[in-house]
């Protein structure tokens, strides 16, 4: 079961921590693997705050998320969810 | 003895041995280890983050009563701290190349923490410290209280270092620690805010303060100068021990003052209200006896989150207004821009004081500004909430902004939201334009609110913060003085309420002056209400007028400062000028 899809950051300070955090207490909520990379290739663990740092991840950026398990449907809509909502503001 | 100048984050003057707190070289004993002891290691490592994480919850808890942005903060230490990728790396340095757990730690975080610093982001490269604070945590706990921390100390220092990481400014005990200097850091920073919000005197950005002292040193901290002395001579330490005692008489003479009315000697009465940034400030604002907030700075809401929402700022208004009861609160629109900026909100202008700054950058984000609207006016359902906006100069740009007012006030009511239909709302008088065509503004609104700051430097054009030209800036300038009377003239006709909010307002020697020229209500920072209320009450409203009509009649800066110096001596003999 794999899920996946890119999503353009509209948030304006990107990933950085708060939104991070966020973003990765949101993925530890389901069991499947989340795998994220601003190229669909160099993929790091979307269940780390500090890969998400890492990327870099900037307004503008495409983010592609991937999503692999059994809930992974539901997870790859939780995780677009707060980008689309950016990151709750945060 | 030397002289080290920083920046002034947090007044006050303390002398006291110092405490160097070094986050980045926590001493390793030892880096490896043998092959049978791989496992074990393993085991220690993971028993130390759980006892780390133990920690920490422990220290949310306590800090999120005290200080809510820094709970917030260390909710993301929380994360890091059990962060997959940084602990299959440790994992891996331990088992593959046999490091102790400390120097594990140690190297994968310093790794992390020289990628970040070369991606070149600002917002990333603040939370380098984050990351030194979780190597600072887990090294605590696996070296199990051989270091020295904050949590031992036993008698009162002064605190140095590189950088204050905001959970350790928040964990400050200030019994303890009373005061600080650091390497880094600037005026807005987390760590500043809170040292205000704590009241130990701070100075930052001192560049290489934390090598040139050792533990047990004997330096001052000078928060009103900026000023940090090292190894101070007899002569120095003779002069700041009378400063201190000075500070101290003052502010127990002070203290007296607090439960006194703020009326002048024949029997006007002064309304004195606090200036705020921090919704934990009120307390301290109401025990020093403002009547009321009578300016909330929202800046700092955006500069804790790169995007608050409704709800951010809601929580912040209605946090204020339950310490608050049913004082008046004024909340200023965001005022971003000129010498208040965030990496967000930094645009590259040639001369940021006359561009798109404070209410200009709300037009231009009518998104931004409508959410910060939506939250004060729901939040004046709940207490006595006045709306200031802040940088007007035309009375198209405050019909502008009265209109999103409305606009709002409309969705709420078709949302069936509750606000308060009548809330005052007003505007500050900064620009030299709005002050002096304040009759066509007085009709429009409910109240002014005179910032003098920006007043001052924009009729005069002067920076004030500029070495060269700052004894250019003269409060007291015929120029302004006029400034402020056809403000207070148009307000009178018009009917409406006026008060002063810049620093001028707590400046003992300019009182008598404005009182004279004819203010009632003055906004300043909380710790100087004790003493503006002190000279008000030594105050008598006609002389004050008197001393204003022969003020207004000098056409030099310096001839009115000599009155007004000459009229303090003979009239305050016993206000100290320790400031």
């Amino acid at each position: 079961m794999e899920a996946k899809e890119v999503v353009t950051i509209t948030h304006v300070s990107g990933m950085h921590a708060r939104a991070s955090t966020k973003f990765v207490e949101i993925a530890q909520r389901f069991q499947s693997e989340v795998m994220i990379s601003r190229d669909g290739v160099n993929e790091i663990d979307g269940k780390s705050v500090l890969g998400c740092l890492t990327l870099g991840v900037e307004i503008g950026h495409e983010l592609h998320i991937r999503v692999s398990g059994p809930d992974c449907e539901e997870c790859l809509t939780a995780l677009l969810d707060l980008v689309r909502r950016n990151f709750d503001g945060v | 003895m030397e002289l080290k100048k920083g920046i002034p984050v947090s007044p006050g003057i303390v002398i006291g041995q110092v405490f160097v707190l070094d986050t980045e070289e926590i001493r390793i004993p030892q880096r490896f280890i043998e092959k049978e002891e791989i496992d074990p290691e393993l085991a220690r490592f993971e028993c130390a983050i759980v006892l780390a994480e133990k920690n920490l919850a422990r220290e949310i808890k306590k800090v999120g009563k005290k200080i809510g942005v820094a709970s917030q903060i260390l909710e993301i230490h929380h994360q890091l701290l059990r962060d997959s990728i940084l602990q299959s790396e440790i994992q891996k340095g331990i088992r593959e190349n046999q490091y102790t757990a400390e120097y594990a730690v140690s190297r994968v975080l310093n790794r992390y923490i020289k990628q970040l610093q070369s991606m070149d982001s600002p917002i990333i490269a603040e939370r380098i410290h984050d990351l030194y604070d979780i190597e600072r945590l887990i090294l605590n706990t696996l070296l199990g209280g051989r270091v020295e921390t904050l949590q031992t100390l036993e008698e009162s220092v002064v605190l140095i270092a590189r950088n204050l990481t905001p959970s350790q400014a928040a964990s400050l005990d200030p019994k303890l620690v009373t005061g600080f200097a650091t390497d880094v850091g600037g005026k807005t920073s987390h760590t500043a805010i809170m040292a205000r919000a704590l009241g130990i005197p701070a100075v930052v950005a001192l560049e290489n303060i934390s090598t040139s002292v050792a533990g047990g040193d004997v330096v001052i901290i000078d928060g009103f100068r900026g000023v940090v002395i090292l190894d101070p001579d007899k002569r120095t330490l003779a002069e700041y021990r009378d400063k201190v005692q000075d500070v101290e008489r003052v502010a127990i003479r002070l203290k007296k003052q607090i439960g006194l009315v703020s009326e002048t000697i024949d029997g006007y009465s002064i309304d004195v209200k606090a200036n705020i940034e921090l919704p934990q400030e009120v307390h301290s604002a109401v025990s020093l006896g403002a009547a009321g907030i009578g300016l909330f700075r929202t800046e700092f809401i955006h500069l804790d989150s790169a995007r608050p929402d409704e709800e951010f700022h809601f929580n912040h208004y209605r946090a204020v207004l339950r310490e608050l009861g049913d004082q008046p609160l004024t909340i200023r629109t965001l005022d971003l821009g000129g010498d208040k900026s965030t990496d967000e909100f930094a645009f590259n202008e040639e001369n940021p004081f006359l561009g798109c700054r404070s209410i200009r950058y709300c037009f231009s984000r009518p998104d931004v500004f409508r959410v910060q609207l939506r939250a004060i006016l729901r939040a004046s359902a709940l207490g006595r909430v006045k709306l200031m906006i802040p940088m007007i100069g035309a009375v198209s740009e405050l019909e502008k902004a009265q209109h999103m007012i409305e606009q709002v006030c409309e969705e709420l009511q078709s949302e069936g939201i509750a606000y308060d239909p009548d809330i005052e709302i007003g505007m500050m008088v900064e620009v030299p334009s709005a002050a002096i065509t304040a009759d066509m503004f007085a009709s429009r609104v409910k109240f002014f609110s005179v910032g003098t700051n920006d007043l001052i430097q924009y009729s005069l054009a002067v920076d004030r913060t500029n070495e060269h030209v700052a004894e250019l800036y003269d409060p007291v300038h015929p120029a302004v003085l006029r400034l402020l009377v056809q403000t207070l003239d148009a307000a009178e006709k018009s009917e409406i309420d006026v008060s002063l909010c810049g620093e001028m307002g707590a400046e003992p020697l300019f009182l008598p002056l404005l009182v004279g020229l004819g203010f009632r209500c003055l906004s300043v920072t909380p710790q100087r209400i004790p003493e503006v209320k002190q000279v008000i009450r030594s105050i008598q409203v006609n002389e004050a007028a008197r001393l204003a009509d022969r003020c207004l009649a000098m056409c030099d800066g310096f001839a009115v400062t000599r009155e007004l110096r000459d009229w303090s001596r003979q009239n305050l003999p016993d206000i100290g000028y320790v400031w």
